[in-house]
């Protein structure tokens, strides 16, 4: 083997150093990082990990918006048009955040089954629907439209 | 009917991006040398075709079209006419339509440029640009026609432009940031053309390609700056950078900009590594589209997505393959055969330049991994995911902290060998002196609790040594100011480049530790305290805008009892009833102060939530990275300074013409 082989082959090795590296470090970050969206009817059913950070949506149900008038808490329920969810969130909500409209929720459900919101996002384009929301609602459809049918 | 002229003009730009793309063919083909010269005035046509159909795009803009789908979805004639003129650009058919004109203009500039090289060369490189110019005026012909009209029944009114996108920053970000990205078609071009012609990459060609990778890295880098500023004060959150997809789609070519930029550098210097820089501006043009596709096809959930349709996501992912595929292709049957034979030790130059590339490369790759992760996960049917900022800062931040220590070491080593043992031990010292200042950091300022954060000090502090210790070496020797002088240009770009680094690193660091935040609920003439300042809430007014009528309020600043300006957050409503906050910012080189109104609490108007925050050395990030422009910019200025009118081989020219 030349020098120049021998330097060829160890930038190789490190290279693939690297690279487990790099998979590695993906692996464990992600591993706490990642936020599984569940639908409504899920939540309703406790189909999810309790005290774990998960993302919810749905369409948030007229008239359940509650704001409080001296603090910043705020209640809502979001829907997917069979099964709902009450929120709780303190903070500010976004401008697009209005009823009829779809919204996405981040965080926990206590035990009460109420979804305890660290964080609300509403689109940008307020005709634009998340498609995990769009995804939940058409499922929702889809079951009860079998019920009937049956 | 202009419409119609503009949909003609499109057709004709694209038929001539056709005709650019087979003269080097017919060429071949015929042995007939004559075709080459046929190129670069078809380039100039294709350029004046497609310019006047975007012109004719945004005449349709400004005479309020709304027959025509496209204006009608995102104009109204409310709209002031700056902004009909950037609505242009903002939906996906005109976006793509800038795409495309940009690419005309790059080529145009890069024909008029290229006297100097080789006829082969040069035409052969237009030809691929104009290949490439010919696939995206295919999808936008098929898949995304702006001038579609919807006829017999037309809109009388149209849908508005975003209200988000009513911005001064709209009218230039996207512009820059498209500049940027799609500037990379040039190195990949001149790549794909050096391997089909079987050149060498020799240092005079290196030395040109370098020019145009670092002037389109010049306007990416802007581009991003800005898109980071717009989401800043636009958004209302006070964050300045959300890891969203679209964002990351700028990002990874970036990254891989400046790996490309220093490869370069050392095949220019070394004569070495000329298969991976090439492999590089490969990667630079292939992220380049694949995160158009990421941005245009929706198939990701982002801030920046809007209503969209998976035909065009498909359309570009086949023309994503077909560039992956031919330019792998090439580059596994035509690769450089005439590297330089000079080895280089470990304690060198060429190591830490070739270990930063390395990083760079797994940065943008574990990015573009985050960001695809949900579309796998639900590919294989294993439900919906998000990948959120905790991951990427788990990620990247390492890794910058490992590319600055490789950096400093790298500006101090010297090419191939480092002989002097005095650098090393300049090294040592300087390395200690880093360690005590992150300590006494720790100690002082961040109460040993934040270990990562004087981590983070150690790494920028030793950047900063390393620079001004080679800055003083380098200063050693000269006496007097003409010696001075003859230092080059390049060097201080450099220098200047690596402390914009170092400069917008402080800034994220001091944003994320010692910024304030509080969400509050507060009625008029009530007053809150946050750090050492107090925010009084003294008057709501409501006004009336262009096409939007607005809620003002007015809030009184003072820093330690002494009263320092009034702030007014706005909130608006657009048509529609669409409400846009404004934010308020007072900025400042130490911090800013940033207040945006949340909604009204109570039905009399006179108490509302707010948002108010102090960012501490916000302004560092984008000053770092304007740092790095004017080096970029200095770089290039000195190799134009230095380049000889003799430079590339005429009698190539006379070679390929007999």
């Amino acid at each position: 083997m030349t020098v120049l082989h021998r330097q060829r082959l160890y930038i190789v090795l490190f290279f693939i150093l690297g690279i487990c590296i790099a998979i590695t470090l993906a692996i464990v970050a992600l591993k706490d990082n990642v936020n599984h969206y569940f639908t409504p009817t899920q939540i309703a059913n406790n189909q999810i990990p309790l005290n774990k950070k998960i993302r919810g949506g749905g369409i948030v149900v007229p008239g359940s918006i509650q704001r409080s008038t001296d603090s910043l808490n705020t209640n809502f329920i979001i829907s997917d048009g069979v099964n709902s969810v009450k929120v709780a969130y303190e903070g500010i909500l976004p401008d697009l955040f209005t009823e009829n409209s779809a919204s996405v929720v981040v965080g926990y459900v206590n035990t009460q089954g109420v979804f305890i919101a660290k964080e609300v996002l509403a689109k940008h384009d307020s005709y634009y629907m998340p498609k995990e929301v769009k995804q939940a609602m058409d499922k929702a459809k889809e079951s009860i439209s079998k019920q009937i049918n049956r | 009917m202009i419409a119609e002229i503009g949909l003609i003009a499109l057709i004709l730009a694209t038929l001539f991006s056709l005709l650019i793309g087979v003269t080097p063919l017919l060429k071949r083909a015929t042995k007939n040398i004559n075709w080459l010269f046929a190129t670069k005035p078809l380039a100039y046509s294709q350029l004046v075709f497609i310019g006047f159909a975007f012109f004719c795009l945004i005449l349709t803009f400004c005479l309020n079209d709304f027959s025509v789908v496209y204006v009608a979805n995102n104009s109204s004639a409310l709209l002031p006419t700056y902004y009909k003129i950037s609505a242009t650009w903002g939906g996906h058919e005109g976006s793509l339509l800038l795409w495309a004109v940009i690419l005309s203009i790059w080529n145009v500039l890069f024909a008029y440029k290229s006297d100097k090289l080789p006829i082969e060369l040069s035409t052969t490189t237009i030809a691929i640009l104009g290949w490439i110019s010919f696939s995206i005026l295919i999808i936008i012909l098929f898949s995304s026609n702006p001038f579609e009209r919807n006829l017999p029944f037309p809109p009388n009114a149209g849908m508005d432009l975003n209200p988000l996108l009513q911005d001064f920053a709209m009218i230039i970000h996207p512009p820059i940031l498209y500049t940027g990205y799609v500037g990379f078609a040039i190195p990949f071009a001149f790549s794909c053309a050096i391997l089909l012609t079987r050149h060498d990459l020799n240092p005079e060609i290196t030395k040109w390609i370098r020019s145009w990778a670092t002037a389109s890295w010049i306007f990416l880098t802007l581009g991003i700056i800005l898109g980071s500023w717009w989401a800043y004060y636009e958004l209302g959150w006070g964050g300045w950078w959300f890891w969203d997809p679209v964002e990351n789609a700028s990002f990874i070519p970036w990254l891989i900009g400046v790996s490309l930029i220093h490869s370069l550098a050392i095949t220019e210097k070394r004569k070495i590594f000329k298969n991976w820089t090439i492999l590089l501006s490969f990667f630079a043009f292939i992220f380049t589209i694949v995160g158009t596709f990421l941005v245009r096809s929706g198939v990701v959930s982002s801030v920046h997505s809007f209503a969209s349709d998976p035909k065009r996501g498909m359309f570009l992912l086949v023309f994503l393959a077909i560039v992956v595929i031919c330019s792998l292709l090439l580059f596994i049957f035509r690769p450089q055969t005439n590297n330089d034979t000079v080895s280089f030790s470990w304690w060198s130059r060429e190591t830490m330049l070739l270990a930063n590339n390395w990083l760079l490369i797994v940065a943008a790759i574990v990015i573009l991994f985050g960001t695809i992760f949900p579309l796998i996960i639900e590919a294989l049917g294993l439900g919906s995911v998000s990948v959120g900022a905790p991951y990427f800062n788990a990620i990247f931040i390492p890794l910058m902290l490992v590319t600055s220590i490789f950096l400093g070491l790298g500006i101090l080593l010297s090419w191939q060998k480092n002989k002097s043992a005095k650098t090393v031990l300049q090294m040592k010292k300087i390395a200690i002196l880093c360690l005590t200042i992150s300590i006494v950091l720790l100690w002082l300022v961040f109460n040993y609790e934040l270990i990562y954060q004087g981590l983070a000090s150690f790494a920028i502090s030793w950047v900063i040594a390393c620079c001004i210790l080679d800055i003083k070496s380098k200063l050693q020797h000269k006496k007097s100011i003409t010696d001075i002088k003859s230092i080059r240009l390049s060097y201080w770009g450099m220098q200047l480049a690596h402390l914009g680094f170092a400069v917008s690193m402080i800034g994220v660091l001091a944003t994320s530790t010692f910024s304030l935040h509080k969400d509050v609920a507060l009625s008029i003439s009530e007053t809150m305290h946050l750090g050492s300042y107090s925010f009084k809430f003294t008057q709501m007014e409501q006004k009336t805008g262009i096409n939007y009528t607005t809620n003002l309020a007015s809030i009184d600043v003072y820093h330690k009892q002494a009263y320092l300006t009034t702030m007014h957050p706005e909130k608006r409503f657009y048509q529609n009833n669409i409400p846009i906050t404004e934010t308020a910012i007072n900025a400042g080189f130490w911090r800013d102060l940033y207040i945006a109104l949340g909604e009204p609490l109570a039905a009399d108007n006179n108490s509302w939530s707010l948002r108010i925050q102090i960012k501490t050395m916000i302004r560092w990030i984008w000053l770092g990275g304007l740092l790095m422009i004017v080096g970029a910019l200095l770089s290039i200025l000195s190799r134009r300074l230095l380049i000889k009118k003799t430079a590339i081989l005429n009698d190539n020219l006379l070679q390929d013409i007999r």
